[in-house]
């Protein structure tokens, strides 16, 4: 959403558009779509605050009687399955998968962006045609490889392979790209190597791009759902999403109100990042289509 | 700036000595040393994580293999195997269905919100519906069927009741055959349209005004201006979208898994989930002959479509 400095820096840019008579023709369309779209989550958010009871009654009370936070309370202190340590272990894995992941695509793009070498350019297109490899066919495979080092029902065997992204070099080398050459050339004539060059010129200028892709690879990472169930087997390895789904399985009185209030506690991070990053992110996407 | 007007300084000066050309070729030397480093983990990673596991998956489609005991060469058996099984023409037949629906019914929707925000309206709304259709991406799309799925529970449901409310009978979303399939391709579009509304708005920013312009003196209607000038010009992203979404139907797992399990009986099960039952019961030799035959399909279609693609993309430069 648009702050405040947002707005004034973009009058002066660009001119005020008011709304007119045809102008309510997509505005109602977007506004009935953007209801649309919000619903299951707003829904999710009321439905986790409901006294229990009264979370799906017929006729649905949209807007929550009575307020019950402790039903968050409830969930986080589950008896059969502890929530808590499942968002320490996704957290755990998010981290260190980002960390990674920036540093070695940083690494990669600015190499492909900035430096001569030999085949450069038909070893980043083959890079990107791994990006069109649909994941299925790696998965038993690098199970079996997991299997074979003994990394099974480990955090590692989900965090080691997702050290590189490939995607993450495409999007960081676009703007390296933009990057004018002076000023590596100005910072090689001073004698610096290509180290120096990266971490004190390069990086800072990327920033925001790092920061996007941080975003990005932390909040993949934080969600994903097959490769956990694929690689861990011990419960207390399990990442939040797979404790979700176990919640699921318990019945009894709050179970459905605690799984919404479970469901939002998992969002909650990503609502986090996306208000406070969201044009940038936006920004980096269309960036990275760079379709012409 | 220093060191900026050194170097000017440098290229300009007629000097060609032999020692300012060691100088290069070590310089060379060391930039390409330095380049093979920093790529390296991206090469490792690609080698170790995609490309060997790729030719591993693949050949792995020829083999009988349990875990328990070592790797069997048996031919062509797993693929027999697969051809004859009527649960893998099941799960074929969705994956055509999935295809059509998902990518046509994410295509239109998102190519729809992008021309509404593209439109005349103020900037504030433009960003402000932007981020709403932006966020669902970034959410889990497990943890968002567990709530779809109440929502769609067919008596306590939230949607049928509204539906109740206009008159609808109440529709079995995840519990009939014939529904499962559009539930799950209603709760993946919703998680996933708004990252294409972002790269049809980009490439709808990109299309130069004055072409519109000129259309409106030759008298062009809102329609034709659409299909004459918007959506040529918008046919590579159309395009890349079209391949995403392909290869994206492949990928669907979550919310098939969560809704329905695949289920009633296979009306929802997807490649991926029938590969993944596979492997669940240490079939690892028929889930890679699974996974083989799939990436076979992908690239044929990926191939037709790029060939395809030289008659009706266009692009700027031709």
């Amino acid at each position: 959403m648009s702050t405040p400095s947002d707005q004034t820096k973009n009058q002066t840019l660009e001119p005020h558009i008011p709304i007119t008579r045809t102008s309510l023709i997509p505005i109602t369309f977007l506004t009935i779509m953007a209801l649309l779209m919000m619903f299951p989550l707003v829904w999710m958010l009321s439905a986790s605050l409901k006294v229990p009871a009264t979370a799906m009654k017929i006729p649905p009370e949209l807007w929550p009687y009575e307020w019950r936070f402790e039903n968050y309370a409830k969930v986080m202190t589950h008896p059969q399955v502890p929530l808590l340590l499942f968002f320490g272990n996704s957290l755990k894995i998010a981290v260190v998968v980002t960390l990674g992941q920036l540093v070695t695509t940083t690494m990669a793009a600015y190499a492909f962006a900035r430096i001569q070498f030999p085949a450069r350019n038909i070893i980043f297109l083959i890079l990107l045609s791994a990006l069109m490899i649909p994941g299925q066919i790696t998965l038993i495979p690098l199970w079996i490889l997991m299997r074979s080092l003994g990394l099974i029902d480990t955090h590692a065997a989900l965090i080691i392979p997702s050290i590189t992204s490939i995607f993450g070099v495409f999007l960081l080398r676009q703007f390296f790209l933009q990057i004018p050459r002076e000023l590596s050339e100005a910072a090689k004539v001073d004698g610096a190597n290509h180290l120096r060059i990266l971490v004190q010129i390069m990086i800072p200028l990327v920033a925001p791009a790092l920061t996007t892709l941080a975003i990005i690879t932390f909040v993949g990472a934080w969600n994903n759902f097959l490769g956990p169930l694929i690689f861990l087997q011990s419960w207390e390895n399990f990442t939040w999403p797979q404790g979700i789904v176990m919640l699921r399985g318990q019945y009894g009185e709050g179970a459905i109100t605690q799984q919404m209030a479970a469901v939002t506690l998992g969002v909650i991070p990503v609502m986090i990042f996306f208000i406070a990053a969201n044009r940038k992110i936006i920004q980096a996407i269309s960036m990275s289509s760079g379709i012409k | 700036m220093n060191g900026f007007e050194q170097s000017k300084a440098i290229n300009t000066t007629q000097s060609v000595g032999s020692s300012r050309s060691l100088l290069q070729w070590n310089q060379r030397r060391s930039d390409i040393a330095w380049a093979y480093l920093l790529i390296l983990p991206t090469i490792l990673g690609f080698l170790i994580f995609i490309a060997g596991p790729v030719i591993a998956g693949l050949g792995l489609a020829f083999f009988r293999y349990d875990i328990v005991s070592a790797p069997k060469f048996i031919g062509l058996a797993n693929f027999e195997r697969l051809a004859a099984d009527p649960r893998a023409m099941v799960v074929l037949q969705n994956t055509v269905y999935y295809t059509f629906g998902m990518v046509i019914f994410d295509l239109v929707l998102a190519m729809a919100l992008a021309v509404a925000i593209n439109s005349k309206i103020p900037h504030m709304l433009k960003r402000f519906y932007q981020a709403i259709f932006f966020f669902p991406i970034l959410v889990s799309g497990a943890a968002i069927a567990i709530v779809w799925q109440l929502l769609l529970a067919s008596d306590i449901g939230i949607i049928n009741y509204f539906l109740g409310q206009i008159g609808i009978e109440k529709i079995p979303w995840i519990l009939a055959s014939d529904w499962v399939k559009p539930s799950v391709i209603m709760v993946t579009v919703w998680n996933g349209v708004g990252f294409n509304m972002i790269l049809i708005l980009a490439g709808l920013q990109g299309i130069p005004n004055y072409l519109y312009e000129a259309a409106d003196i030759d008298g062009a209607n809102g329609f034709q201006k659409f299909s004459r000038i918007t959506v040529p010009l918008l046919s590579p992203v159309i395009f890349f979208i079209i391949v995403k979404g392909i290869i994206g139907v492949l990928q669907l797992f979550e919310a098939p898994f969560v809704l329905t399990e695949g289920g009633p009986g296979d009306a929802s099960r997807t490649v991926l989930m029938y590969l993944y039952e596979s492997f669940r019961q240490l079939k690892i030799g028929y889930a890679s002959s699974v996974g083989f035959v799939l990436f076979g399909i992908i690239l044929v279609i990926t191939i037709i479509q790029f060939v395809v693609s030289r008659y009706w993309v266009f692009y700027d430069n031709d």
